[in-house]
């Protein structure tokens, strides 16, 4: 119980009469100021109980339609403030926000109850642009009593926790046809038995067999010629060709087709790290080439990819729909521009108008297969190379696909099916699952070719319910 | 009834909370002059003996003059108080155990001491019921902390 500045100034009257009659000698005076004391201590006392039954009465409570947003997203709260009875005392509620949430004015989020008012409520947004995990406190209860004498606050109500998610793929699946893929990088054996390192097994001795893989510690052991054999290893060249045109930018912010296809390019490269493969990194905007990585093992190499895919995103292109980035181009003209100019506003803005993007090599015609034309062929044959894209153009990614496997080269094509990714590509499902169906015959077709391999990548709750509706949409038709 | 962020008169303070938040508090019912009326009349009564009477009063018309008060006082109270009998009941019941206390005091010893004992007496009868409302409010243990 805070007593406020009308309390002090009847204190203050109250001691004043008390010192003058001390000083005067006059008991009147004293008495009086014991009265003044007797109707302070009576206000107080109809305060405390005032309170009490306020707070007996009272529920709080806090609603939000979601326990898990998205970094930046906005969430509607709702605090409701009821009490039995009427309420004794004027009142406010405040909803307690996190630190990390984004501000909101106290008067929204705070309901005010007037004498008599039994219930009382208020809808606010709030924005979340931290990620983690966000707890509210319960809302904080204001009272003060009828004359202005005292007031108190306290808590009262749910303390609220709210889980911000990051901005990133998740659940990312890759497979076929809604079936999730093993793991198919890391540590790969080959199940040949030759020259290596690691032993594999002890076998007596055939004719044909070269007198220096004799074990002769073996041979003596077991009194008769032994050859012990070692794992063959293999050295996988792999080289990713990821595609970051304009069309790959589809899809929610933080969870778009390149976003998805990035993810598992970083998969890849660590997995290629781990098992010490020449890695190589080819990245492709809608003007060219972006960046030229020829495979390698040296230590810096794997990092250089990790970065330069992380740095990467969709350039801007005719294919971009809800970007307003600038592209290379717009950027070029834009520092152009101001390249002749001196000024303060110029020289800050100058390194904004940097594209980091910027092209290894122009070209005219459909990036990726020139790309492949281009480069992959440069780097002779046996390699894996991995393609990231999606499905918007098959008649020349299947080119491409044919193409990079010449030279005796395995493919290996991740897709992002462009129906998991559209705005509203799932409002219709019966029409979106046909067109993943479209998508599955291609991806299908892909992998049938020779040393190509063909994986769907996308997010696997969309994937999922997909394919529930299509497969109750054929019981359906069955029965 | 049903209250909203329209409806209501707008806040007279705001203080921060533990967490740092802005706490508006709401504005008393009562206006400031209706306040002060009740304590301005105590003040003004009293004050005014010394001119009536400059040699003092006597037991019995101390006895009277506070009676009169008090009656005045409940007048107050029935139509200000949001609860009048509850209010009245502790005005009564504070203003005839104080101010008795205090009158059988000073017929007892002289005006420092009686005038610090009540002073004494008024204080800790406040905190009583201040750390009654911490109790029945479960905020002890906050306000500790914070002390």
């Amino acid at each position: 119980m805070d007593p406020t500045r009308r309390f002090w100034t009847a204190a203050s009257a109250g001691a004043l009469l008390a010192g003058l009659g001390a000083l005067f000698a006059r008991p009147e005076l004293i008495v009086g100021a014991a009265g003044v004391g007797a109707l302070i201590l009576a206000r107080q006392y109809a305060f405390l109980r005032a309170l009490q039954r306020f707070d007996d009465d009272l529920t709080v409570t806090v609603a939000t339609p979601e326990r898990h947003v998205r970094r930046d997203e906005r969430s509607e709260v709702t605090l409701s403030v009821d009490l039995a009875a009427g309420t004794p005392l004027p009142a406010t509620v405040t909803a307690s926000l996190p630190v990390t949430a984004g501000a909101v004015d106290p008067a929204e989020r705070t309901v005010r109850l007037a004498p008599g008012d039994d219930s009382g409520a208020t809808t606010f947004a709030v924005e979340w642009p931290v990620v983690g995990r966000a707890s509210a406190p319960a809302p904080t209860v204001a009272v003060t009593d009828a004359f202005g004498l005292f007031r108190e606050s306290f808590r009262r109500g749910p303390e609220t926790t709210i889980q911000v998610e990051p901005r990133q793929p998740r659940n990312v699946h890759v497979g076929e046809g809604g079936d999730a893929a093993s793991a198919t990088f890391g540590g790969h054996r080959s199940d040949r038995y030759g020259e290596g390192i690691d032993p594999a097994e002890l076998r007596q001795y055939a004719p044909g067999d070269s007198i220096s893989d004799i074990d002769w510690k073996a041979t003596a052991r077991l009194a008769y010629p032994h050859v012990r054999e070692y794992e063959v290893e293999t050295d996988r060249r792999t080289v990713l060709v990821v595609d970051h045109r304009g069309r790959l930018a589809a899809g929610p912010d933080g969870e778009t087709k390149f976003d998805y296809l990035r993810e598992v390019a970083l998969t890849v490269a660590s997995a290629a790290e781990r098992a010490t493969d020449p890695l190589g990194l080819y990245t492709v905007g809608d003007d060219g080439l972006t960046t030229e990585l020829r495979p390698s093992t040296a230590g810096q190499r794997y990092q250089d990819v990790r970065t330069r895919l992380h740095d990467l995103a969709p350039t801007g292109g005719a294919g971009r729909p809800h970007t307003s980035a600038r592209g290379a181009m717009g950027a070029r003209r834009a520092a152009a521009v101001l390249a002749d100019d001196d000024s303060a506003f110029a020289r800050t803005l100058r390194p904004y108008l940097d594209e980091r993007a910027g092209y290894v090599r122009r070209m005219d015609d459909d990036p990726l297969f020139e790309t492949t034309r281009t480069y992959l062929d440069r780097l002779g044959g046996g390699h894996w190379v991995l393609l990231f894209t999606d499905d918007s153009d098959r008649t020349r990614l299947r080119e491409t696909i044919r193409l990079a496997r010449a030279n005796d080269n395995n493919v290996v094509c991740f897709l992002a099916p462009s129906v998991l990714f559209e705005s509203g590509g799932l409002s219709d499902l019966d029409d979106a699952y046909d067109r993943y169906a479209d998508f599955e015959s291609f991806r299908r077709d892909l992998a049938g070719m020779d040393r190509v391999t063909a994986y769907e990548v996308g997010p696997g709750e969309r994937l999922s319910a997909l394919l529930a509706d299509g497969r109750r949409e054929r019981r359906g038709q069955r029965q | 009834m049903t209250a909203s962020a329209d409806s209501a008169p707008p806040d007279t303070a705001s203080v921060a909370s533990e967490s740092g938040d802005r706490v508006p508090f709401p504005a008393p019912v009562v206006s400031a002059m209706a306040t002060w009326l009740a304590v301005v009349g105590v003040v003004v009564g009293h004050l005014g003996l010394l001119v009536a009477s400059p040699d003092g009063i006597g037991l019995v018309a101390l006895v009277l003059v506070e009676g009169t008060l008090l009656v005045a006082l409940v007048g107050v109270e029935l139509g200000l108080a949001e609860r009048p009998p509850a209010a009245v009941g502790a005005l009564a019941v504070a203003w005839v155990g104080l101010v008795g206390a205090t009158v059988a005091a000073t017929t007892v010893w002289s005006g420092w001491p009686v005038a610090l004992g009540a002073a004494c007496c008024l204080a800790l009868l406040s905190y009583a019921l201040h750390r009654v409302e911490l109790v029945t409010l479960g905020l002890v243990e906050d306000v500790d902390e914070r002390e």
